[in-house]
């Protein structure tokens, strides 16, 4: 007897995927289960339809362009053409520019461009030592926590690096798992094979799995940590369902039941909890209307009141993000080259708009919440050159950059990341022969350093920053080794200190701290989901296969 | 595939590297774009513009993670969906779509063995791709449309091998109801060749 079809299997049997005794037992499950046959006769019709019509719709293009004739166009546009699109606004800007410059003149001798207030949580960091200069930084000591060095010193000569004895002892059986959500006390909940799975107590290791028959998406714990929220798609529309999961009743509802109006017929995407409260930010996809000019909007539900009502409307709407328990930010696509954002309060006045041009594609030019509470937006700034980070101080308008590039390096990859209490940024750049580097900028001192690893040539895989501030963890694959790598850089020290390392293609990502500090959670690529603890210095398999 | 030395000189600016380059991936981008956008301008202009992006940003592509043409298809999608946000295309009358198709390819569209009713499948199957969500419209297109597995699919849009055939799966489910809606039902079997 198999399980119900899934789509791996209805797939892989219409494409003809499956081998003979696959093939048998799916076959005779078709002939004892009318459901699933009957939905077999769907994909199958639908598939074969797909097939036919595929090769008719297949265009080419009227003509190749001319590359000489396209590159010249790119390369040579005034960067002043692209910011400005008539005269007036290069007035404006000129005027701007010059108020710009007076304005800097006169704070420069006051105190440093950046005023960072280290934030209440940075009680860890008194014994913080300044990350030194990039020439005096010495190579970190690596040494290997939870696997033998011999088998996984990354060095560009080693071999693979070996399966790790730890591999073959997770704690649930999955081929597929999520991020992990981990809730103020450190519990954690996580979606395998399209379940939901939620840990019985904080760090206790033992799993409830939510039965739903469905397949789940990540879930996202509510500020009290006692209430979950997740997108399921068991409905045949094929559009996601929230549902709302209560850690004392155990109860699974679906939010249009905890509401006072119909869900409208939109697609929502995410969920965003306020950090104070029960209400929740739902931003969503689709007309309202049939006419409205507007493609995506933004919703404000109340869980104790089951009030839910409409914030704004807006068009291409990209992210939601709570700002502070009363303002949040959206951003919307102005186009290719332009993101704008703006702040709202929960009785929907717009508090701020700001844009910034973009010339590059996805992460670069991006607006980055920092500090949310002291309303300071991080800004990467590739459109200027040198680049630069700025900070937006939102409650008075000013920007201000805190780092300018040099050396002839520019961003590259993965987002900066600034750690909680406002000192450090690392960031990855590329320099002009393709080579990458990790760096770090300490706001503080205004000094620059960088997280030497001894690999020849690798990619960063992004990172997290406890909550104090004390340890960044991040992720590294090196192709040459074939190789996925986590490190821990401790900036107090300036140690680094190989975490995990494991052959294949898959990198280490999603790395989610518990506010305690003690435990980091991450997937290896979808496969699998790990724990370490920061002060045993032990590794545990939570979930893969 | 081309050669890494034809990528390197491309990277430190060889115009004729970069042309042949460009000559070589400028079809395939476009065949992406115009299955995505259902518009022979947008898909035009979306090619130039995602493969001259590639070709000027070499020194970001990573061999070691896959293909140069799976790059740059991740880059033709973001650019379709950006140009599909901003212009919120309008239904594109489909029989005016084949018409505009029919005059840009040398073969025939319609060869003479197809009957009208063939064709009105066809059109009916391309409308009501067009009427899926954004992900599973992409899914359905790269893995029929476009020939590409599971695992690229998953690097392409930004997801796991196993997400794009879920969405794949979920979108032959929501055709099916919209194809079932627009046809009787026994006709649409016939015509999948499931009397």
């Amino acid at each position: 007897m198999i399980r119900h079809i899934n789509s791996k299997v209805g797939l892989a049997y219409f494409e003809g995927r499956l081998d003979a005794a696959q093939q048998a037992k799916l076959e005779r499950h078709l002939a004892d289960c009318p459901a699933c046959r009957s939905q077999m006769l769907e994909h199958q019709t639908t598939h074969d339809l797909l097939l036919a019509a595929g090769q008719d719709f297949s265009a080419e293009p009227s003509r190749v362009p001319n590359w000489s004739q396209v590159k010249p166009q790119q390369a040579q546009r005034p960067l002043w053409k692209t910011i400005f699109h008539n005269g007036s606004q290069l007035a404006m800007a000129g005027i701007a520019l010059v108020l710009l410059l007076v304005f800097i003149w006169q704070l420069r001798p006051q105190q440093p461009i950046l005023e960072v207030v280290p934030s209440v949580t940075a009680t860890g960091v008194s014994n913080y030592e300044p990350t030194p200069q990039a020439t005096t930084l010495p190579s970190p000591a690596v040494s290997i926590i939870g696997i033998s060095p011999t088998d996984a010193a990354p060095t560009a000569t080693a071999e693979p690096t070996p399966e790790t004895a730890e591999r073959n002892t997770y704690t649930i059986a999955a081929d597929e798992i999520s991020a992990v959500a981990l809730n103020g006390q450190g519990r954690a909940a996580f979606v395998a094979d399209g379940t939901l799975y939620v840990e019985t107590a904080a760090h206790s290791a033992a799993y409830t799995a939510i039965a739903d028959h469905a397949q789940n998406r990540p879930p996202v714990w509510s500020a009290d940590g006692q209430e979950l929220l997740f997108f399921s798609e068991a409905d045949d529309t094929g559009l996601p369902v929230l549902m709302h999961w209560t850690a004392d009743t155990g109860r699974l509802t679906p939010l249009s039941d905890l509401i006072d109006r119909p869900l409208p017929d939109v697609s929502f995407r995410n969920v965003h909890w306020a950090a104070d409260g029960r209400e929740i930010l739902l931003p969503a996809f689709g007309q309202l209307a049939q006419d409205s000019e507007w493609d995506s909007s933004v919703w404000l539900a109340d869980l104790d009141s089951g009030h839910m009502s409409l914030v704004v409307e807006a068009t291409a709407l990209k992210s939601v993000e709570w700002l502070n328990s009363d303002e949040f930010m959206m951003t919307v696509d102005c186009g290719m080259d332009c993101t704008i954002m703006m702040a709202y309060d929960r009785v929907k006045t717009l508090l701020w708009k700001a844009y910034h041009e973009r010339p590059e594609f996805e992460a670069a030019s991006d607006f980055y919440v920092l500090q949310p509470n002291e309303r300071r937006i991080l800004i990467l700034n590739t459109f200027d050159s040198p680049q630069t980070v700025d900070v937006l101080n939102t409650a008075t308008g000013e920007i201000a950059t805190v780092l300018e590039l040099t050396g002839g390096v520019e961003f590259a990859g993965q987002q900066p990341y600034l750690a909680a209490n406002g000192r450090i940024l690392v960031y990855q750049v590329v320099g002009e022969a393709g080579e990458t580097t990790i760096q770090t900028f300490n706001l503080e001192d205004r000094t620059t350093g960088t997280l030497t690893l001894q690999h020849e040539q690798f990619t960063f895989g992004g990172g997290a920053w406890d909550s104090a501030g004390n340890y960044f963890i991040y992720s590294v694959t090196d192709a040459a080794i074939g190789a996925a790598y986590v490190y821990l850089w401790q900036p107090g020290n300036n140690t680094t200190k190989l975490v995990q390392a494991a052959a294949g293609e898959a990198r280490f990502q999603h790395f989610t701290w518990t506010v305690d500090g003690r435990y980091v959670y991450y997937n290896l690529g979808y496969r699998e989901l790990w724990q370490y603890d920061v002060v045993a210095g032990e590794l545990r398999g939570v979930a893969g296969q | 595939m081309y050669s890494t030395q034809l990528f390197r000189r491309a990277e430190n600016g060889d115009t004729l590297a970069q042309g042949e380059l460009f000559r070589h991936y400028y079809p395939p981008s476009y065949r992406l774009a115009y299955s995505l956008l259902n518009n022979q301008e947008d898909a035009e202009e979306v090619a130039q513009d995602a493969l001259t992006y590639a070709l000027m940003n070499l020194a970001q592509f990573d061999s070691a993670k896959g293909a140069f043409t799976s790059w740059l298809y991740t880059i033709t999608v973001s650019r379709c969906r950006n140009k599909r946000r901003r212009k919120q295309l309008a239904e594109i009358p489909l029989l005016g779509w084949l018409v505009n198709e029919k005059k840009q390819t040398a073969e025939p569209l319609n060869p003479p063995e197809h009957t009208a009713a063939q064709q009105e499948e066809k059109t009916a199957v391309y409308a009501a791709i067009q009427k899926l969500p954004e992900k599973q419209r992409e899914a359905i297109i790269l893995r029929y449309y476009h020939d590409l597995s599971y695992g690229d699919i998953g690097e392409i849009v930004g997801c796991s091998a196993n997400t794009a055939q879920s969405r794949v799966w979920l979108a032959q489910k929501r055709l099916y109801g919209l194809l079932t809606g627009q046809m009787e039902l026994d006709t649409f079997r016939s015509a999948a060749g499931h009397d």
